[in-house]
């Protein structure tokens, strides 16, 4: 058990004095390559915003239900980083079901996913003018298949630019 | 016996509940359904039209047993006999011993129309022997699925006679009008989902409701005036009904959840259909104008599709069991009486015959979704029509 201890802090020991030595380089080093960056940076900014790629990706719901959850909260809030760089950008948000379940409950089910996308980035400072929705219930599904797998894909809201 | 006593019962507390007030109209079926016994002698034919008799005969047995009227007996009391001379059916009813003639009705027959002239005579011998309106000449509209889109198709109750609706849109959602001379339907248009009326007749198409989001669900009301259908316009689907003359809207619903699938009863005074609003789609029953709403289903956690019987006692839905699987429901409108009528694949969209004695559905349970009828209680289920790319929307016509 001591013995144990021991190769432990014998191997800490060493690790610990290493990471100082790194920091105290670190510190040494990156002021100069810092201001280069800040240079290029200034050089090159009205380009690089153009760069940033107008994509949205889709996010995904779980069986007969329409709130957001909490990994695609996370894919709206980058949508809405790229909807702010294109202002002028709008979008027909698409909301979708897998085949199982009652077509015309599946249209209603849709049309409140693709609602729920909009009303979340009408929270996060995009206009609501510059969305508007369909739904597609299950006419429209992204993975033909006919199991789990496919349906958990195919409940989806798609971002479109208009 | 015991089903005899639970739909007495059932009967019993219908009309003792204060809910009879409401729309309640309904046929004593206590029991077997009585069944008046007939004999369909073999048809009598000219030489030129011989190859039509087994047809025409063909055609009006199985009208008249899928009417649910008749039993067909070898030995009855009534006789229907059929001959048929150049270009022209005759039915002659009579009865035994004395072979007295009860009716006799000339019908003019081409080989384009055999179809149609039996049907037209099975409906008349329905009214002449039994008192009721037939259901023999009414259509079933659904539909298909094509490539890219959806077309709407018609075809005769039994299967026959598919055609297909001239129409270039991409539909998703019909209804057929009370005299079977227009559709309401949904399609994609422009992003949105536009409702159509269409004259069958005229092939005029006109927009009816072009609001952003979804415009869909049509239900014509009985009388063919009111069209209930749902908007999303307002951030969910709420269910609306238009004045079709005026083209006047109302909103009936007010609330976050999904309101949708609207259907009439009879008589117009209340509409059933399909809300989340407790956590889960249920179906709800509220008056006309939008007030006294009440739940009626409370078993499961997905019912939706509901159809109210023309006969005002009934509605059927879609319920899906603990195994996930879809089955057709009727449920008396008091919220008893709840019972399963299909038990194979997976089984939607139920619509009523306008006798109440019917009901197509889609069915899944070979495979590709195909077109079925069957009887109220759920008997004699049988599949009308195929097709490749699977069908969907089933309304019968009135």
């Amino acid at each position: 058990m001591y013995k144990r201890l021991a190769y432990v802090i014998a191997l800490i020991i060493p690790l610990a004095l290493l990471n100082c030595a790194k920091k105290e380089i670190k510190v040494v080093e990156e002021e100069p390559i810092v201001e280069e960056i800040i240079e290029i940076v200034e050089e090159e900014e009205p380009e690089e915003e153009v760069k940033i790629p107008f994509i949205l990706s889709r996010i995904h719901f779980n069986y007969d239900k329409y709130d957001v959850r909490p990994e695609d909260a996370k894919i709206l809030e980058k949508n809405a980083e790229v909807l702010k760089v294109y202002p002028d950008a709008r979008v027909i948000i698409e909301g979708h079901c897998d085949e199982r379940g009652t077509n015309e409950y599946n249209l209603a089910l849709g049309e409140k996913r693709a609602n729920s996308a909009k009303d979340y980035l009408t929270m996060l400072g995009i206009s609501k003018d510059r969305m508007s929705t369909i739904s597609y219930g299950e006419e429209k599904p992204f993975d033909l298949g006919h199991n789990e797998t496919a349906w958990s894909k195919n409940r989806r809201a798609e971002f479109v630019r208009k | 016996m015991f089903n005899k006593i639970i739909r007495l019962t059932a009967l019993i507390l219908v009309t003792s509940s204060p809910l009879f007030s409401q729309d309640v109209w309904l046929r004593l079926e206590v029991g077997e359904r009585r069944k008046l016994n007939i004999t369909i002698d073999n048809f009598q034919s000219i030489l030129e039209m011989e190859s039509m008799r087994s047809t025409v005969k063909e055609i009006i047995e199985k009208d008249l047993k899928f009417s649910l009227y008749f039993k067909i007996v070898e030995d009855a009391v009534t006789h229907i006999s059929g001959d048929i001379t150049e270009n022209e059916l005759c039915i002659t009813v009579y009865e035994m011993p004395r072979k007295t003639k009860i009716i006799e009705k000339r019908y003019h027959l081409l080989l384009s129309n055999i179809r149609e002239a039996c049907h037209t005579a099975s409906d008349d011998i329905i009214r002449f022997l039994a008192g009721e309106n037939g259901i023999s000449r009414t259509k079933v509209f659904f539909l298909k699925k094509m490539k890219d889109d959806k077309k709407i198709v018609y075809a005769d109750y039994d299967g026959f006679n598919a055609t297909t609706l001239d129409i270039n849109d991409f539909c998703v959602s019909l209804a057929v009008s009370p005299n079977c001379r227009k559709i309401a339907y949904s399609a994609y248009n422009n992003d949105n989902l536009y409702l159509y009326l269409y004259d069958i007749e005229t092939k005029e198409k006109e927009l009816i409701s072009y609001k952003e989001g979804l415009n869909t669900a049509p239900s014509f009301s009985a009388d063919g005036k009111r069209l209930a259908f749902t908007l999303s316009k307002d951030g969910n689907t709420e269910i609306y009904i238009m004045n079709l003359k005026t083209k006047e809207t109302k909103r009936l619903t007010f609330n976050r959840s999904i309101d949708t699938s609207p259907t009439w009863s009879p008589t117009g005074r209340e509409i059933a259909f399909v809300s989340d609003r407790s956590g889960s789609p249920q179906i709800y029953i509220m008056e006309s104008d939008g007030s006294g709403v009440r739940r009626l289903t409370y078993n499961g956690y997905y019912n939706t599709s509901p159809r109210w019987s023309p006969k005002g006692d009934k509605i059927a839905y879609v319920a899906m069991d603990e195994d996930n699987r879809l089955n057709i429901y009727t449920i008396l409108i008091t919220g008893e009486g709840r019972t399963c009528l299909t038990f194979q694949g997976n089984n939607e969209e139920p619509s009523w015959s306008i006798d109440g004695l019917h009901i197509t559905f889609i069915s899944n349970r070979n495979g590709l979704r195909e077109l079925f009828t069957m009887h109220w209680d759920g008997s004699g289920q049988r599949k009308i029509l195929t097709y490749g790319g699977g069908l969907y929307s089933s309304r019968w016509s009135q």
